[in-house]
């Protein structure tokens, strides 16, 4: 399976490659000029990105910002790019989970220079030599307050109490933070997650699967169940559940969780590197995080950012200390380790128990 | 590959000594063999081989957990139940349809169309609200005192209602050109010779439109074998398919061999289903007549009859269909209820896309433009429909050219071949778009196709081909070839009755062709998905991408202007084929 895998992975990755030069010929004029290209995840995410981070580093640097879209799973396209020396990308946005794999048999990752960055003003984790994470999401609980009159379920441990806290439950179709979520609710420290103890997650989770109205399987259909009521309780993405909040629904958030990053990451022997450097340093800028921060409900990594943000905005970010208490870091490399092991082990659980 | 390679030397027997039609399905066939069966294979080879040896561990691992078991048993049941019902619920709604006049008949065509052609995303979101806990059918349950309507969703039945619902379409529209070519002169016929209401119906319509509740159980079953997005938004665990399973070892677990393991049981599960509809039907009945004799006397064909009779008996006692305008009526109420029921879904979305709020919700809160404005704002939508309505167009063109050779081939010549052909036309149907995706993605990568324009539309003319194929075979058949024969008997070569005389009279089917394949394109997500590389992305494409980072009514918005440019696609249609139609039956009238 492995070289099958690896193979066609090499062959996407090729062909993605010799398809996403073509645009840059015409660009390269540019390129030649004072320009960086940074890639992103696309969608609704690339217009808050260009208002906070590359607009204005245009402005303030002269060096243009192209951006362009890449796959969900960057990782063989960052591969294929180092690789062969074809530097299409001079700044990419990548998880701590794309940071390992680019780390593990062979570095992939410039080194970013962050010396004059402090990271105790940081949020845990963000500032690394190869990686700046800016901006925070998490794995919490969000529920409808019309469900709950009569008082608020406040932790992992009331979801799983149906006696007290009755009502329909949503939980994610997947292992993945949500076994971390079972364990919490079991009573394990939030410091003492990883290594995940699985066993005792599923006898957990055993506990609660006859209540599971349903088992979500994307970020949209979580905020979909939240916003029209499908759902009383149930695991999120704290932007999913804002998202559903922002529409005017009345859903709160439980800050006791797990959180994790997104971040930049360079890919290693690009010619503009220095530029890249900038940006990635300006990036870090609390000014720049806030203005992130109020665009799309993800939490800033620079905690000066809060700041510069409103303090009922900030009430409903990941990051805000108050929130950030509730929340441990999830362990982006147990889960690459164990990843496929979990889901097959979850499906099997799922399907026949 | 057999079938190509031995046409040729059918050529020396044939009973046609100087040309077989039949080598008009050589385009279709070579295109085919090329980015359908020769990439199915090679990625299926993936499944047994590891590192260069031969490995049967993926089976090993399918037969050793009961899960993949329990999952193929899961699917088979519900793809089951989808074909009962789409035929039961179908034949009266496509019975209805055949009963009207050619310009209603595609009037109604259209509505029963509108939501198969209406993206499969959309659909089920509109199911999520619609039938949701707090959605307008539970509000309505709950006011007339009927308990269940906060559990609606994510349940075995939903899931089959709303496969059913996609499904549903596509059987009417194979069954329709079947009863259309039943002589109706027949009925009174029988009824001459003493049959009743009842019995004329079930001993001589209902056998002779067995041919299209076949075809149309057929494309029914096997296309529900490979369903994935409808389990997945409104179904339970309980209700995870196949293709779902698919789905989760190679989009995100990367074992492709597992998922190409479980891809090749699927493809071999749908061929051993169309061997049996073989055995009993007999694929060429489908093609090009001459398997009927084979049921000729079997038990079966001997109990089927005496069912028949015995449900004309039962039916002439209900006096459902007798003589009076009452079973008429019925058939008419039942037509609308159907047709409204097919267009509930869109009934739910095209008021979300006005709304005022931030999310999709029904009833929507106030009125406004502004997803609208979003839209036309966004160069990444624009650009989408842009690239939709080129890759469309494109698609369409090949796919009438190569479809309509086939058709003609098919419906025309003799080949002890012809049912293995049509195996193949119609196999992009039984291979799953995502097994589709995938081969080609892994073929393209050779070629440099991924993240083309070209790659894309070679992905949906595979995926186009079969329905505008059996579309055009309708077409053929259903084409006097008689005309041919006069035409020639009064001197035309074979190029110029072709132009004057054939061209003409099949125009309308080659448009609906047309109109088909492109809409297929125009409205496919998995191909886009896979061969686009992110970077020629398509309208369903983004469409996708909103759909996973964020629901915003925008989608609403995109899917109303899609209705929009359907209907006037079909309004276009619709003028030139009523144009056409008045242009030709002026000289006929003149005569």
């Amino acid at each position: 399976m492995k070289v099958s895998r690896r193979t066609l992975l090499k062959l996407a990755g090729s062909s993605a490659l010799a398809s996403a030069t073509l645009p840059l010929w015409s660009m390269r004029s540019a390129q030649a000029a004072d320009s960086i290209t940074v890639s992103d995840v696309g969608g609704a995410i690339a217009p808050a990105l260009r208002k906070a981070f590359y607009d204005p580093f245009e402005k303030e640097t002269g060096i243009r910002v192209v951006n362009v879209a890449h796959d969900s799973d960057p990782v063989t396209q960052f591969k294929l790019l180092v690789d062969s020396e074809s530097y299409i990308w001079d700044v990419s946005m990548v998880t701590q989970d794309h940071v390992a794999r680019l780390t593990e048999d062979k570095n992939y990752l410039a080194d970013l220079q962050l010396d004059e960055v402090d990271p105790s003003g940081y949020v845990n984790g963000a500032v690394q030599s190869n990686w700046l994470g800016f901006s925070v999401f998490a794995i919490a609980m969000a529920y409808r307050s019309d469900a709950f009159t009569g008082g608020a379920p406040k932790s992992w441990a009331d979801y799983w109490d149906t006696q007290k806290f009755p009502g329909r439950r949503g939980l994610y179709n997947s292992p993945w933070g949500m076994l971390e979520c079972a364990l919490l609710a079991d009573g394990v420290p939030r410091d003492k997650l990883y290594p995940l103890d699985v066993d005792r997650a599923f006898a957990k989770l055993d506990k609660i699967r006859g209540d599971i109205g349903v088992w979500w399987n994307s970020g949209a259909q979580n905020t979909q169940i939240l916003q029209n009521g499908e759902v009383d309780l149930s695991d999120t993405w704290s932007a999913r559940a804002l998202a559903a909040k922002d529409s005017g629904a009345p859903v709160e958030l439980v800050w006791d969780g797990l959180y994790s990053m997104d971040g930049w990451s360079i890919p290693a022997g690009t010619p503009r590197l220095e530029q890249a450097r900038q940006f990635v340093r300006f990036c870090q800028r609390p000014e720049q995080q806030a203005i992130y921060a109020g665009e799309v409900a993800n939490g800033p990594s620079n905690l000066k950012a809060y700041d510069h943000i409103p303090e009922d905005r900030a009430k409903l970010l990941p990051s805000y200390p108050k929130n950030l208490e509730g929340l441990a870091e999830l362990d982006s490399a147990y889960w690459g380790e164990h990843y496929d092991e979990l889901s097959n082990r979850f499906q099997e659980w799922l399907l026949l128990g | 590959m057999q079938s190509a390679t031995a046409i040729p030397t059918s050529r020396g027997s044939s009973w046609m000594p100087r040309w077989n039609v039949f080598h008009l399905v050589l385009p279709g066939v070579i295109f085919l063999l090329l980015f359908l069966l020769l990439p199915t294979l090679q990625v299926l080879a993936m499944s047994v081989f590891k590192q260069g040896d031969f490995t049967a561990a993926a089976f090993a691992k399918m037969v050793s957990s009961p899960l993949y078991l329990r999952v193929f048993a899961k699917t088979f049941s519900i793809a089951l139940q989808t074909t009962i019902y789409c035929l039961v619920l179908g034949y009266p709604l496509a019975y209805w349809v055949s009963t009207l006049n050619a310009r209603k008949q595609r009037l109604a065509m259209f509505f029963i169309l509108l939501p198969f052609w209406t993206s499969a995303l959309i659909k089920n979101f509109s199911w999520l609200i619609i039938l949701g806990r707090q959605g307008p059918v539970a509000e309505l349950m709950a006011a007339l005192g009927i308990p269940g309507g906060d559990r609606l969703l994510f349940n075995e039945v939903t899931v089959v209602f709303a496969m059913v619902h996609t499904m549903l379409p596509l059987a009417v529209v194979t069954m329709i050109p079947v009863l259309n070519q039943i002589d109706r002169r027949l009925l009174p016929a029988a009824s001459t010779l003493g049959a009743g209401g009842g019995r004329r119906f079930w001993e001589v319509y209902f056998p002779l439109s067995m041919r299209g509740v076949a075809a149309a159980g057929l494309l029914t079953f096997v296309a529900s074998l490979g369903f994935f997005i409808t389990p997945e938004l409104v179904g339970s665990p309980k209700e995870t398919l196949v293709g779902q399973l698919i789905i989760l070892q190679i989009n995100k677990l990367q074992n492709w061999q597992l998922g190409c393991a479980l891809a090749v049981v699927l493809l071999i599960c749908a061929l051993i289903v169309c061997f049996i509809y073989d055995r009993i039907f007999g694929i060429s009945s489908m093609s090009g007549g001459g398997g009927r004799q084979r049921a000729h006397d079997s038990v079966l064909r001997r109990s089927g009859l005496s069912l028949l009779r015995g449900l004309g008996w039962v039916s002439e006692r209900l006096a459902l269909l007798g003589r009076g305008g009452r079973g008429r009526l019925w058939l008419s109420l039942y037509a609308t209820l159907a047709l409204f029921v097919l267009m509930l879904p869109i009934f739910g979305f095209v008021p979300m896309a006005f709304t005022g709020g931030t999310a999709l919700t029904f009833p929507p809160q106030g009125f406004s433009l502004r997803w609208f404005e979003q839209f036309f704002a966004s160069p990444l939508w624009t650009g989408a429909i842009v690239r939709s309505f080129v890759i469309g167009i494109v698609t369409a063109a090949i796919t009438v050219v190569i479809g309509g050779l086939a058709a003609l081939g098919m419906a025309r010549g003799r080949s002890r071949f012809s049912g293995a052909v049509f195996l193949l036309l119609l196999m992009p149907l039984i291979v799953p778009p995502i097994v589709i995706a995938v081969s080609l993605f892994y073929q393209f990568a050779h070629l440099s196709l991924i993240a083309t324009d070209l790659g894309i539309v070679i992905g949906h003319t595979v995926i186009a081909l079969p329905i505008v194929f059996v579309i055009l075979l309708s077409t053929f058949k259903g084409y006097q070839w008689q005309l041919d024969d006069v035409s020639r008997t009064l001197g035309a070569g074979r190029w110029q009755t072709l132009r004057h005389v054939m061209l003409p009279l099949v125009s309308g089917g080659l448009v609906a062709g047309f109109f088909t394949g492109f809409l297929q394109s125009f409205e496919e997500l998995t191909v886009a998905l896979f061969i686009g590389g992110g970077l020629k992305t398509t309208l369903q494409r983004q469409m996708w991408d909103s759909i996973l980072l964020q629901a915003t009514p925008t989608i609403a918005a995109a899917s109303v202007i899609v209705l929009a440019i359907v209907l006037a696609l079909f309004l276009l249609v619709e003028l030139v084929q009523s144009r056409r139609s008045r242009a030709r039956s002026q000289p006929v009238m003149a005569a």
